[in-house]
C-alpha cells in the first residue's frame, strides 16, 4: 500500500466502516427506503380500506394522467415552485447584499429579516391569512382604502395562488437570507475594493462580482428550494386556502394528501407519490446539469 | 389478472382474529356484501353489564366532548363489575375512519368508535365494522328510533351502527337585530321558512341595521343536500343511491337550479356573506356581521351562550325552502357508534354491551341536553323533558322538532354512496365557481359533470 493510499485509509479495516454507518443505514432503511418501496407497491393496488387490495396494475398511473384534477395540480405546483423559488431567491440576494453592505446594526438587521423563518409554517399561515384576509386583514385593507384593489383570494384562483406564494416567499426568505450573507461575508474585500476602483456600482458588483463568487451557494439554494416548494407547500395551502378556490392552490402534495386520507383511495394516492418522486428527481438532474455549467467552484 | 389482498386475509395474517373466516376468496364477493358475515358475534347474554372476563376496552370518540362521553361511560363503568371503557379523542371524523383502519392492520382496534355518517356504506360493506343489528339487534326496539335516523342506517332490514350524536342543519337568527330591524322575532313569528322570507329578511337588516350581512353559513355541501332534501329532490339516482349504487346526479334539476339561483341572488346582493368553515360563520354571526346563521344543530347551545355573551339574543329559525314545492325535510347528519371487525371474546362482549347501554334513553338524553346532537330514540326526549330541560332551552326542542317534521323518502333519507366526501367537494368547487361569477347554468353544469365523474368510480366499488 502506498504511503498516499494509507493516508486516505481513516479505518484499519472495511467492518468498521459498516459498523459505524450500520445505524444510518438501519435508519434510512427501515424510514426511507421501506416505505418507499411499499409505496411503490400499494400504487398497483386499489385501496378503499386498509388490509382491503386488489391489484390493478398500472390502472392508477392511467388514470392520473387523464385526470384533468391530476394535471390542475401539476400546473398549479409548477407555478407555485417556479415563483416561489424566482421571488424567494431574488429578494434573499437583494436583501443579503443590502446586510451585507450595512456597516451598523448588522446583526438586528440580520435577526428581522430570518426571524420569519424562525415561525413553524403552520405559525406563518396563520399569521398571515390574518393580515391579507380579505375581511380582516390590514393589508388588504390599506390595498382597498388606499389604492382601491381587491384582493379577495377566497373567492378570486389567482389572488389565492399569489396569497400563498406570498406566505411561502415571506416565510422561505430567512433560510435562503442565512446562506447568502455567509457566503457574501466569504468574499475577499480585496474583490470588492478592485471593483470599487474600476468604478463598478453596487448592483453591478451584487450581480457581476458577487452573484458568479457565491454561484455554489446559489445552486444549491435553488435545489433545495425547488424540493420544498414541491413536498413543502401543504401546510400553507392546507390552513390558507384548503386547495381552493375551485382547486386553484391544489398543488401535488395537497391533491395526495386529499386523496389518501380524506377520499381513502390509497392506491392512487400512492401512485401520485411514486410520480412525484420521479419527476422531482429528474428535475434535480436536469436542474443540477445546467446549473453546474454556470456555477463557479473555483473558489472563493 | 386481479389479485384480491383482502382485509379477512390481512386480519387472518396478523393473527389478530381467531374468529375472522378464513376465506380466500376477495372480501368484496357477491355473498360477502357488508353483512359483517367474516366473523362469528358470540356476545353471551346481553344486558348483564359483564363480560366473562375482566377486560378494559376503548372507546374513540370522533367530535370532541372526550370528558362528556368519559363521564357517561363512567357511569357504565361504575354499574360492571368485570368491563372498563376508556375514551378518548382521535382527531375528527376522517381521522377516526383511517385510524380506526390502521389499527386493524396493526391487530388492535378499539372495541368502539364514532365514525360520521358518510362512512357507513363503505364500513360496511367492506367489512370494516359488524353491524350493530348482529351485536345488539336481539335486545333493542328499532321501533323506538327516530324514523329519519332508521331511515338512514337500516338498510337491507339491518342496523349498521347505534346513531350517537346525530344532528342537521339549523337555523339560528339575531332576535335583537329583528327587533331593530322591524321583523318579527319571536320564533313562533319570525318568517324565515321561505327562500324569499330569508332574502325579505336581509334586506330589511342590512338597511336597518348594523348588520353588514343577512345571512351565512359555511361553505359544506351538506348544507345543499339539505336544500334538496327539503325541496323533495334526490341528489343522486337510484333513490339517491339507495336501491342500488347511484351511477348519476341531479344537479340538473330544477330544484338544483332554484338553489343554486337563490343562493347567487343572496351572495349578489351581498345578502349572504360566504364563509369557509364552520368556525367562520359562527364567528362572522357572533360578531354581528350577519345576522342568521345555517350551522349543525349540534352547535345550538354554543351558539346560544356566545350570543348571550355578545350581548344579543339568539333564536331558533328555520332552514329555508320554495314555498311553491313545499317542504320535505332534513337530511341526517353527524355519525354513529360501530364495532370495529377484529374485536373478538371478552372484548367483543364488552363493546356489545356498552353499546347496548349507549342505546338507552337516558344516555341519549343526557348526550342531547349537554350538547344539542339529537337522541336517536324519541323516548329520550320525554327524559330531558321530565328534566325540565326544554323550559331552559326550548330551542333544542324547536330543532329536534323540525327534524323529526318530515316526509321520509329517499330524498330526506340523504345520500347514501361511497366517495361520499369527494362529491361534496365538487359541490364546493362549483360553489366557488358560482361566487367567482360563472353563470347558475353553467355551474349546475360542470358541477353535475364532476360529480358523475365521481359517481363512474364510486359505483365500481359499490359491492351492492
Amino acid at each position: 500500500m502506498s504511503d498516499h493510499a494509507s493516508r486516505l485509509q481513516v479505518f484499519d479495516s472495511n467492518w468498521q466502516a459498516v459498523l459505524l454507518l450500520f445505524p444510518t443505514l438501519v435508519l434510512i432503511s427501515v424510514f426511507l427506503y421501506y416505505p418507499f418501496l411499499e409505496t411503490v407497491q400499494l400504487s398497483f393496488y386499489r385501496i378503499r380500506v386498509l388490509g382491503n387490495e386488489q391489484w390493478v396494475g398500472f390502472d392508477h398511473y392511467l388514470d392520473l394522467f387523464g385526470s384533468d384534477t391530476y394535471r390542475n395540480s401539476l400546473v398549479v405546483t409548477v407555478i407555485f415552485t417556479v415563483a416561489t423559488v424566482t421571488v424567494s431567491l431574488f429578494f434573499s440576494l437583494l436583501l443579503s447584499f443590502l446586510v451585507h453592505e450595512t456597516r451598523r446594526f448588522t446583526n438586528v438587521y440580520l435577526i428581522g429579516l430570518i426571524w420569519p423563518y424562525a415561525l413553524p409554517l403552520a405559525v406563518a399561515a396563520v399569521v398571515l391569512d390574518f393580515l391579507i384576509n380579505p375581511q380582516l386583514g390590514i393589508v388588504t385593507f390599506l390595498l382597498n382604502s388606499t389604492l382601491g384593489i381587491e384582493f379577495n383570494w377566497t373567492t378570486d384562483g389567482t389572488a389565492a395562488l399569489v396569497a400563498v406564494i406570498l406566505a411561502a416567499v415571506w416565510q422561505g426568505l430567512g433560510y435562503s437570507i442565512i446562506f447568502m450573507t455567509a457566503a457574501l461575508g466569504q468574499i475577499p474585500e480585496s474583490v470588492t475594493d478592485a471593483a470599487r476602483l474600476d468604478g463598478v456600482g453596487p448592483l453591478g458588483r451584487l450581480f457581476r462580482v458577487y452573484v458568479p463568487l457565491i454561484s455554489p451557494i446559489l445552486v444549491f439554494l435553488i435545489v433545495l428550494q425547488t424540493i420544498g416548494a414541491f413536498f413543502g407547500g401543504f401546510a400553507l395551502v392546507d390552513l390558507m386556502t384548503g386547495g381552493g378556490p375551485d382547486e386553484s392552490t391544489n398543488v401535488l402534495m395537497f391533491n395526495l394528501y386529499q386523496d389518501a386520507f380524506t377520499n381513502s383511495r390509497f392506491g392512487y394516492a400512492a401512485a401520485q407519490s411514486v410520480v412525484l418522486f420521479v419527476f422531482v428527481a429528474v428535475l434535480m438532474y436536469v436542474q443540477l446539469k445546467i446549473t453546474d455549467r454556470y456555477a463557479y467552484y473555483g473558489g472563493v | 389478472m386481479k389479485v384480491n389482498r383482502s382485509r379477512r386475509r390481512v386480519l387472518k395474517a396478523t393473527g389478530v382474529a381467531a374468529t375472522v373466516g378464513l376465506g380466500t376468496a376477495g372480501c368484496i364477493g357477491a355473498d360477502d356484501n357488508g353483512s359483517g358475515s367474516g366473523q362469528t358475534v358470540d356476545v353471551g347474554n346481553l344486558g348483564t353489564l359483564e363480560a366473562s372476563e375482566e377486560v378494559e376496552i376503548d372507546f374513540w370518540i370522533s367530535i370532541g366532548a372526550q370528558e362528556l362521553a368519559q363521564r357517561i361511560a363512567d357511569g357504565f363503568n361504575e354499574q360492571s363489575e368485570t368491563i372498563t371503557v376508556s375514551v378518548s379523542e382521535e382527531g375528527d371524523y376522517t381521522e377516526v375512519w383511517n385510524q380506526t383502519q390502521q389499527s386493524q392492520v396493526a391487530g388492535d382496534p378499539p372495541g368502539i368508535v364514532h365514525l360520521n355518517a358518510i362512512h357507513t356504506l363503505p364500513a360496511w360493506a367492506e367489512d370494516v365494522v359488524i353491524p350493530a343489528e348482529r351485536l345488539i339487534g336481539s335486545e333493542i326496539d328499532r321501533r323506538n328510533f327516530v324514523d329519519a335516523v332508521n331511515n338512514y342506517y337500516i338498510i337491507e332490514d339491518s342496523l349498521l351502527g347505534l346513531p350517537f350524536g346525530v344532528s342537521s342543519v339549523a337555523c339560528t337568527y339575531n332576535r335583537t337585530a329583528f327587533e331593530a330591524a322591524g321583523l318579527p322575532a319571536h320564533p313562533d313569528d319570525v318568517e324565515l321558512r321561505t327562500m324569499a322570507d330569508w332574502k325579505q329578511a336581509s334586506e330589511a337588516l342590512v338597511s336597518g341595521t348594523d348588520t353588514d350581512h343577512g345571512a351565512t353559513w359555511p361553505k359544506i355541501g351538506w348544507f345543499y343536500e339539505t336544500y334538496h332534501a327539503l325541496l323533495g329532490q334526490n341528489v343522486l339516482n337510484n333513490d339517491n343511491g339507495r336501491a342500488a349504487p347511484a351511477t348519476e346526479s341531479y344537479l340538473d334539476s330544477q330544484a338544483s337550479r332554484r338553489i343554486y339561483e337563490w343562493n347567487k341572488e343572496m351572495y349578489d346582493a351581498e345578502y349572504y356573506q360566504l364563509t369557509q368553515e364552520w368556525s367562520d360563520a359562527r364567528q362572522a354571526f357572533l360578531n354581528g356581521q350577519s345576522a342568521i346563521e345555517l350551522d349543525s344543530s349540534a352547535a345550538l347551545a354554543g351558539l346560544a351562550g356566545g350570543a348571550a355573551d355578545a350581548g344579543f339574543e339568539a333564536g331558533v329559525g328555520t332552514v329555508p325552502t320554495d314555498a311553491e314545492s313545499g317542504r320535505e325535510g332534513k337530511i341526517v347528519g353527524g355519525g354513529a357508534l360501530f364495532v370495529p371487525t377484529g374485536v373478538d371474546g371478552p372484548k367483543l362482549e364488552a363493546a356489545a354491551e356498552f353499546m347496548l347501554w349507549m342505546a338507552q334513553p337516558e344516555q341519549q338524553a343526557e348526550w342531547h341536553m349537554s350538547t344539542g346532537y339529537y337522541p336517536a330514540r324519541a323516548d329520550a326526549i320525554e327524559v330531558a323533558e321530565q328534566q325540565g330541560f326544554y323550559e331552559q332551552a326550548p330551542q333544542f326542542r324547536r330543532a329536534f322538532e323540525q327534524f323529526t317534521d318530515r316526509t321520509e323518502s329517499s330524498a330526506t333519507a340523504g345520500v347514501f354512496t361511497y366517495d361520499h366526501s369527494e362529491i361534496r367537494s365538487e359541490i364546493t368547487n362549483g360553489l366557488d365557481r358560482l361566487y367567482a361569477g360563472d353563470p347558475v347554468e353553467d355551474v349546475l353544469a360542470s358541477t353535475k359533470t364532476s360529480v358523475d365523474s365521481v359517481l363512474d368510480r364510486a359505483s365500481d366499488a359499490d359491492p351492492r
